[in-house]
């Protein structure tokens, strides 16, 4: 088990158009046990990161560290990494059996009973044992899955790495997939480096998250930290579905509101003082905002806006509601007692509590909602209370 | 227009269009085959037999079928198969196969080891003069051999006179020779192969221990193996069939097959008869090899075109 630390690290490659800068300046300490989970769109460098951690790619410039030891000219083989690929990687030519047993065979100098007896434990933990004598081709994708993991975890490496493992995987597989893999780490306690541009694995399985965007670092966090105090518009937009709404306002600091064309809003006063400038982006989680039918009796009546319905998306349990708000969208999640339907007019209630703001041009966050954020529950949930 | 009733019906349509392609194919594969056939039975047959002004399209009368199989041990009083026993004493047939054989086999290992690794490079390394390198190998493909012929004859004779090291009618004269031909076409078949391989199954051998020549012995190569066996086959064809190189750059005690039959056809006779048998023979390993690997080669040479 080690701590990983990345310093600065930063990967160009060489096209015949120029330069292209996949990871920026990067810096990150993943704790010893510790599950992290890189997230961000396509081409936003996490697993430029992830393959320069496991020494598959060389790196331009910056430095990384298993524990005190400085791995950033190692080969991949001298790390003692293990790594789960999207599409498994399995050798085809090879029993489950060979398939396990190959990387013990050839890092290191155990005896072939003692392999064997290594790969029948973790085939019996991962329940594949039966599946040892088959050829990948012989297996169904959950089995190669599983195979695949079971490849990584026989190794007993210093840090797993997994490139989207689930993501070839049918909805039902991967939720199972998801826990189990989560448990799995946590029972094996290794250091654990988790790609995805699943925002629902992000949110579940990571002990904190690594948000990344055109290879800069966004935020790290714990999952709730930056869903909840998210230090700009792209972390809140990337995080939660339907994504945080946001509506263009501009701030009248004499009468202390942020008005639009379609509404205005007292300033929350736990902002007011760090408010400046004239334009900011309002932030608002669809799950925030709520329908209203009582509007003489509402107790935030200035926080109320009149809007239309432009589209109604019942999920079963919610129903997203599509709004236009001074001709930009807004989407309220909401359990529709109301009942309400496209070209209706209703109230919706923005609650001051639960406003984001964000600086119109930088997109840093000036002003986070006031949701509680109880990260020692988390920690402890995942067994580790000192990444918290 | 024609009236609906007599419309063929979209069924019969395809009935007829396969009825087609049958039979374009078959015209084509009888046009492939006729002559191994007529090689095969002409190797059966006497001299008069062969050079009659009416040859015979079946090797016996169909009024002698009924008896042939009633007692099969008269197809040998009517086929003349003597010819596959004098043919041995008449020229040193063995030895031109043998030749053919080390030519052939040797030119393929070569192909194979310099083909692997190359089409491996080329596949999955990005360096400089990738593409140009690529176009040269593929251009020197477009080139007729007999342009080649006599500068190779020159370049051979011009190492012999220099260094005196000789080179024509010499085994690693005449294998330089097909492998420097074999191997750009090697290249090519193989990088079309180790292109289907996924990188991250080298990546996995790398994090699992290897080194990338670790990786590319132990777990690539076993997964190009189809590929590997048909661009084996390929090389080794050419090698075992060249004729223009062969006749001016390896007689004497190297004359492959392909050259050595020719002697059947003296300045004052032909012994067709022997000339076919040992057409037949030598075909007959080669044939027994293709039908053995049929099925990775098959798959092989259909495996490289579709991204899986």
């Amino acid at each position: 088990m080690a701590r990983v630390i990345v310093d600065d690290l930063t990967k160009e490659y060489n096209s015949p158009g120029g330069s292209i800068l996949a990871v920026d300046e990067l810096n990150l300490e993943i704790d010893d046990g510790e599950f992290v989970v890189f997230v961000g769109p396509s081409g936003c460098g996490k697993s430029t990161t992830l393959r320069c951690i496991a020494g598959l790619e060389t790196v331009t410039d910056g430095t990384l560290h298993f524990g005190d030891e400085d791995v950033t000219d190692q080969k991949p083989k001298e790390r003692n990494i293990a790594m789960v690929f999207q599409n498994y990687a399995l050798y085809p030519h090879m029993t489950s059996r060979e398939n396990m047993a190959f990387g013990l065979k050839m890092s290191t100098d155990l005896s072939k009973d003692v392999i064997d007896e290594r790969v029948e434990d973790t085939a019996e933990m991962m329940g594949i044992k039966e599946l040892l004598a088959d050829k990948p081709k012989a297996l169904s994708g959950g089995q190669q899955q599983r195979v695949a993991l079971g490849r990584a975890i026989v190794r007993d490496p210093e840090v797993f790495l997994m490139d989207e493992p689930l993501s070839n995987l049918d909805a039902k597989l991967r939720a199972q997939m998801r826990t189990e893999l989560q448990q799995l780490q946590s029972e094996l306690d290794v250091t654990t480096v988790y790609v995805t541009h699943d925002q629902t694995e992000a949110m579940t399985m990571g002990d904190r998250i690594v948000v990344l965007n055109d290879g800069k670092l966004q935020q790290v966090g714990t999952p709730l930290e930056c869903y909840h105090r998210p230090a700009n518009r792209f972390v809140a937009g990337f995080l939660g579905s339907p994504p945080m709404n946001f509506l263009e306002v501009d701030v009248d600091l004499e009468s202390g509101t942020l008005s639009n064309s379609a509404f205005s809003l007292p300033i929350p006063e736990s902002a007011v003082d760090d408010v400046s400038g004239s334009k900011l982006t309002l932030g608002i989680r669809p799950e925030h905002v709520s329908l209203v039918d009582a509007v003489e009796t509402h107790a935030e009546p200035d926080h109320l806006i009149e809007t239309e319905v432009t589209v109604t998306e019942p999920m079963g349990d919610i129903t997203n509601v599509y709004l236009d708000v001074g001709g930009e969208s807004l989407t309220v999640t909401s359990d529709d007692r109301l009942g309400v339907r496209g070209g209706d007019t209703v109230h919706i209630h923005v609650p001051a509590a639960k406003i984001h703001l964000f600086d119109a041009e930088s997109g840093e966050a000036i002003k986070h909602s006031d949701e509680p954020i109880d990260s020692t529950r988390i920690a402890e949930a995942s067994g580790h209370a000192e990444t918290a | 227009m024609i009236p609906e009733e007599l419309q063929l019906s979209s069924a019969t349509k395809d009935r007829l269009f396969g009825l087609l392609v049958k039979g374009v194919l078959g015209t084509l594969l009888l046009y492939a085959l006729f002559p191994i056939y007529w090689m095969v039975i002409s190797s059966f047959r006497t001299r008069t037999e062969i050079t009659a002004a009416d040859p015979q399209l079946l090797p016996v009368e169909l009024g002698q079928i009924p008896a042939i199989v009633q007692d099969p041990a008269l197809l040998l009083e009517i086929l003349h198969y003597e010819n596959y026993i004098t043919m041995w004493a008449r020229f040193p047939v063995l030895d031109y196969f043998i030749n053919s054989l080390i030519i052939a086999t040797t030119t393929t290992v070569f192909a194979l080891v310099v083909g692997c690794l190359g089409g491996y490079a080329f596949s999955k390394y990005r360096f400089p003069g990738k593409g140009g390198v690529g176009g040269a190998l593929l251009g020197t493909q477009m080139i007729p051999g007999i342009l080649i012929l006599l500068p190779m004859y020159l370049l051979f004779i011009w190492i012999q006179d220099t260094i005196g090291f000789p080179m024509t009618n010499t085994y690693h004269g005449i294998i330089f020779v097909y492998t420097t031909f074999t191997v750009p076409v090697a290249i090519w078949m193989l990088r079309g192969f180790f292109d289907t391989i996924p990188d991250s199954v080298e990546e996995a051998a790398r994090v699992d221990g290897c080194s990338r020549i670790q990786a590319l012995v132990r777990i690539i190569l076993p997964m190009a193996a189809p590929g590997i066996a048909a661009t084996g086959m390929f090389v080794f064809l050419v090698a075992f069939n060249e004729v223009l190189f062969a006749s001016i750059l390896a007689s004497g005690d190297v004359t492959p097959f392909a050259i050595g039959i020719q002697s059947f056809e003296t300045q004052t006779t032909a012994y067709w008869g022997e000339m076919m048998a040992a057409s037949t023979v030598a075909t007959a390993p080669i044939l027994l090899l293709f039908v053995l690997f049929q099925k990775p080669i098959v798959e092989g040479l259909t495996e490289g075109s579709v991204k899986q």
